[in-house]
């Protein structure tokens, strides 16, 4: 088994009482599939939380990079739910 | 995150444009330019007295640097450049983003500029939460990132 624990920024801050969100998988695992449960996850903390919605549109990230919609899950680690950004 | 010719960075601290071009300056460069990007008191006709800027800063200065770096590909090697975003909250006429690039000449320095704001603005994870002079608040919508670019 291994554990993703996931982070959260800008209109996802609403689920900073639960952050880090941690997750058990077992490895390997797909992104669809983290995906999922950190949607069923937010779904059954929040019964607003519209998985087409924003979350449809929001990338996963390491601390180095935005995962590809094809990345498989091997190791434990930390992860960011990246939603539509608006620096500058 | 700083090498010879780039810095880039994310400030909790208020951001110095003097720094900024302190940092560009070079005897082998005749041209510099610097961008600030500064808080309005107006977003889609609501009056705004000041906004938040949340920033994932691990990944943000890696993003940074690696966006100078393509600047610097585009244009000359001679290219320096020193941006840095700031996270958390500032009001109205608060410094969000500093760009300085400097080039031997005029062209280079225009290029990578605007090539790094436009860049920010794709790729950049900070996320904007807008305070208004009513009371009301909200995250501002934005441009979704994926990996390709």
């Amino acid at each position: 088994m291994i554990e993703i624990e996931v982070r959260f920024f800008g209109t996802f801050r609403r689920y900073d009482d639960i952050a880090p969100l941690r997750l058990r998988f077992a490895a390997p695992v797909a992104m669809d599939a983290v995906r999922a449960q950190i949607a069923d996850a937010l779904m059954a903390h929040d019964q607003d939380f519209d998985p087409k919605g924003i979350f449809a549109v929001t990338a996963l990230a390491t601390e180095r990079a935005i995962l590809p919609a094809d990345h498989v899950f091997e190791e434990s680690g930390n992860i960011a739910l990246i939603p539509p950004v608006s620096g500058g | 995150m700083e090498s010879q010719s780039i810095h880039a960075s994310i400030s909790e601290v208020v951001l110095d444009p003097q720094a900024a071009l302190d940092f560009v300056g070079d005897d082998v460069n005749g041209a510099a330019l610097l961008f600030i990007g500064a808080v309005r008191n107006h977003n889609l006709n609501r009056p705004v007295k000041g906004v938040t800027y949340d920033c994932f800063s691990e990944l943000a200065t890696t993003i940074l640097r690696d966006i100078a770096t393509e600047a610097q590909g585009q244009t000359t090697p001679n290219l320096r450049v020193y941006v840095s975003h700031f996270k958390g909250f500032l009001p109205i006429g608060g410094i969000s983003v500093v760009i300085a690039t400097a080039s031997p000449h005029r062209d280079d320095a225009y290029v990578a500029n605007r090539y790094i704001i436009e860049q920010i603005k794709l790729r950049l994870p900070v996320w904007k939460h807008e305070h208004y002079t009513d009371g009301q608040e909200v995250w501002l919508d934005g441009t979704a990132v994926t990996p390709s670019q």
